[in-house]
């Protein structure tokens, strides 16, 4: 009974493996990992990591708290991140829906779990959500202290499902470097929202930017090899 | 009293069940290379040319294999690529698999006068 169990363990073992290289090197996989957009949303947002959060820095050092920040600026920084992640959201829906239509008859919902090694990798738009509800709930409640900390965590929780998002792929040493800085990050936002916020950000930033690199120089597709059926 | 698993539930897909297809299959989805020539799959999975031809015929009639064929220096060249829809077939037949052992294993652990 005991080795037959071994056994049953053993092929199910290697039914998983054999599912995630196929995952892996999956024409949809493939076209969405190569696609320009892709890289372009890379940049973009490692850019926009590392700039934003400094900024954010920079005025509340100056106007000491976040509520002597003039009231334009604070309607410009939120406008921008609400259209940034907008903007983010509609591309990568974009790229996921054009990868998807490699095979017509599968399902949305279907090709997105099957993309995905880790489930957890979908609770990642509910993490942003959730950091652009409580900053809100809490500027409006008068908790502007607590702004900081909430982006810093949301900023967190990104790392992680991004980290293993990207570990799918064969890219997973940089999959374990942002899964590493995620809990780097973890006491700093304990004791130092503002410190933590910049660091959890400039590495997210860097990373994101270390990954369009990757992509894009050191491991450029072929035009062929985007150019699948 | 024991009764027939009921196996219609498992997506067994027909043409990728015969064990040459799926081997096959199985190489050129887990293959870095985008593609596959006709001599590397021949030696690599030691079947002969024309049992390979005739597999890799019913794969793209089935859509699962993309075939080119060109000539390079008076030579025929052929390579093969597995389709994406040719790696999601091929990932529902593992997915199934995957699941009929868990079922076994399910049934396996239950006391035997509970076993169906």
């Amino acid at each position: 009974m005991e080795k037959k169990d071994l056994n049953l363990n053993e092929l199910l073992e290697n039914i998983r493996q054999i599912k995630g290289v196929i995952r892996q090197n999956s024409p949809i996989t493939r076209r969405m990992f190569y696609s320009p957009l892709v890289q372009l949303l890379f940049f973009i947002t490692g850019v926009t990591s590392l700039f934003l959060p400094f900024v954010y820095y920079v005025l509340i050092r100056r106007h000491v708290k976040y509520e002597a920040i003039p009231f334009e600026i604070r309607l410009v920084l939120i406008v921008g991140v609400i259209i940034g992640i907008l903007m983010v959201s509609i591309g990568k829906y974009m790229i996921f829906n054009r990868a998807r239509q490699l095979v017509p008859h599968a399902s949305f919902l279907k090709t997105l779990f099957r993309m995905h090694s880790r489930q957890a990798m979908l609770l990642y738009p509910g993490f942003v959500v959730a950091m652009l509800f409580f900053t809100f709930f809490f500027i409006m409640t008068g908790n502007s202290h607590l702004v900081v900390p909430t982006m810093a965590i949301g900023i967190g929780f990104c790392f992680c499902t991004i980290g293993s998002f990207i570990s799918l792929t064969e890219l997973y040493l940089l999959g374990n470097y942002f899964w590493l800085t995620g809990v780097i990050a973890v006491p700093f936002i304990i004791n130092a929202p503002l410190t933590s916020l910049l660091w959890t950000s400039g590495i997210f930033g860097a990373g994101m930017l270390a990954f369009y690199l990757y992509i894009t120089i050191f491991h450029r597709m072929d035009k062929e090899q985007s150019d699948d059926q | 009293m024991t009764s027939e698993p009921d196996f219609s539930r498992y997506e067994f897909n027909k043409i990728i069940h015969e064990p040459a297809r799926l081997l096959i299959l199985t190489f050129l989805a887990s293959s870095q290379e985008k593609e596959c020539s006709f001599t590397e799959l021949r030696d690599e999975l030691q079947m002969t040319a024309g049992n390979l031809s005739i597999q890799l015929k019913n794969l793209q009639e089935a859509g699962f294999v993309k075939i080119q064929k060109w000539f390079e220096a008076g030579k025929s060249m052929t390579t093969i690529a597995i389709t994406a829809n040719g790696a999601d077939t091929l990932f529902n037949y593992f997915e199934a698999m995957e699941k009929l052992i868990m079922t076994v294993k399910r049934e396996q652990s239950k006391p035997v006068f509970e076993r169906k």
